[in-house]
């Protein structure tokens, strides 16, 4: 250990008296002596140079820290490789007043990122590393049930990863169909719109924003879709609301995607089946935020 | 070992301060975050519509511009570029070749809706070239008509486009476009 090393720990340290006594020569001092003047020299030298180490360490470490904290502040996006694991990662746990455990990134449509992208906190799990299915069956003032997908050609065409299908009742009356459907591939992914489009339906598309009760609000693509059926004389009406579901931020296909669809009849006029609509969302969804803040 | 007492005791009190400046070194960097200089703020509105075209002279081939660029940006696939000639409030109606008969019109109402169906209708076609031809165009005031031919590539709808065009904050925006106008095959 150098006297020139900043940190010297005290095990290190080597009493003078410990030092044999030898028979001194003349002119010089025994071995004692000299590691007595030595010891003595070091610990001058030490008293002089260490508070200039101190300093010198000093300084260094709050060059470091300055520099790491300048990068963090103006350069955002070295923050996640330095605070990885605090950031809202994907469709992790967080902790929230507003009774949110599941962040997602919820989007108008997967194929790009539009400006209405959007992080979301569920309380309840939408991706595919777990089961769709256990989206809660009561939800507030609705009651579900599982309605199975007994079309084949649906699920042959779609070959989806998950797929959910459920009816829900409130206690007006009102019913509210929920499609869940999850998969890796863009092949699951047909837009809604295209469907209807191509099975005889008129539909007229605009998007809608429903605000959370714990703040923010979620956008989705809204439909109004009519069509009459052989043998009727009126048009039956379907009303859709449904936005795409990501469990993180990179969106990536392999990470899983769920279309999270709401289908009902037109209850009065269309703002009031907007409110239906609402009224169900923000049972499963309690806020939303900008991405990545 | 009264030495190595000192000594540890000094090396304590050394760490202790590191650690004192440390933290405030960081508080001080963290503050320092909470109050950056504030960017300028541009009231201006964001430009777009016709002030993002080059060549434009007057209202007339600010339009022109403005149709040519839809066809343009339609080839290209550039959904930001064409969502920028559109209005906020804007919308896009297939009239399904009943122009007189506006029930079984399909809409496409607000950006969102128009930039699903460039996306999901019009791009998947892949159209390798579009011409909006035989433009007739009426202005009046801040509002302009425009009825147009639109051939993409071998298909031609002969007056089957009508496009409604407004200015706001001194750019032309497109407002409306309505097609399939022209009577069924």
């Amino acid at each position: 250990m150098s006297p020139s090393e900043p940190h010297t720990t005290a095990s290190e340290i080597k009493p003078p008296q410990q030092v044999e006594p030898e028979e001194k020569g003349p002119g010089e001092m025994n071995l004692a002596e000299k590691s007595q003047e030595v010891n003595s020299q070091e610990a001058n030298s030490q008293k002089q140079k260490k508070p200039r180490m101190v300093l010198s360490g000093r300084i260094l470490s709050m060059a470091i820290l300055l520099l790491a904290g300048i990068l963090v502040v103006y350069s955002p996006q070295f923050a996640p490789t330095l605070w990885s694991s605090a950031q809202p990662a994907a469709s992790t746990k967080a902790n929230s007043d507003s009774g949110a455990s599941y962040s997602y990134i919820a989007d108008l449509d997967f194929w790009q990122r539009t400006n209405r992208e959007i992080q979301v906190f569920a309380n309840a799990r939408f991706d595919l590393n777990d089961k769709l299915t256990n989206v809660p069956l009561n939800l507030g003032d609705w009651h579900g049930q599982e309605v199975p997908e007994n079309n084949q050609e649906v699920m042959i065409l779609l070959d989806p990863e998950q797929y959910v299908q459920r009816l829900y009742q409130n206690s007006k009356g009102q019913y509210m169909w929920l499609s869940m459907i999850g998969g890796r591939s863009s092949q699951p992914f047909h837009a809604p719109d295209i469907c209807y489009d191509a099975d005889g339906w008129q539909y007229n598309l605009s998007s809608e924003s429903i605000p959370l009760d714990g703040g923010g609000e979620v956008h989705g693509l809204w439909m109004q879709a009519s069509k009459v059926f052989p043998g009727q004389t009126e048009k039956t009406e379907q009303i859709v609301f449904y936005f795409y579901l990501f469990p993180n931020q990179a969106r990536e296909l392999k990470d899983g995607i769920v279309l999270f669809k709401l289908t009902s009849t037109r209850y009065g006029t269309l703002e009031e089946t907007l409110k239906v609509h609402a009224d169900f969302v923000r049972q499963l969804f309690k806020r939303a935020q900008a991405p990545g803040v | 070992m009264p030495t190595c007492h000192l000594h540890f005791t000094s090396i304590c009190t050394s760490i202790c301060q590191r650690v004192l400046f440390l933290i405030v070194a960081l508080l001080m960097t963290g503050c320092s975050s909470a109050t950056p200089t504030p960017a300028p703020v541009s009231t201006a509105a964001p430009v777009g519509g016709s002030c993002t075209l080059q060549d434009v002279k007057d209202d007339e081939s600010a339009i022109r511009g403005l149709l040519t660029a839809e066809g343009q940006f339609v080839v290209s696939q550039n959904i930001d570029a064409l969502m920028r000639l559109w209005a906020e409030n804007a919308k896009v109606m297939d009239a399904k070749n009943t122009p007189n008969d506006t029930s079984d019109d399909q809409v496409w109402e607000g950006k969102d809706a128009i930039s699903h169906r460039y996306v999901r209708i019009v791009f998947p076609g892949a159209p390798k070239e579009i011409d909006h031809n035989d433009e007739k165009i009426t202005i009046n005031g801040d509002k302009a008509k425009v009825e147009s031919t639109t051939a993409i590539g071998s298909e031609v709808a002969k007056a089957g486009d009508r496009w409604e065009i407004i200015r706001q904050g001194g750019c032309w925006y497109l407002e409306s476009l309505t097609y399939n106008l022209e009577p069924a095959p």
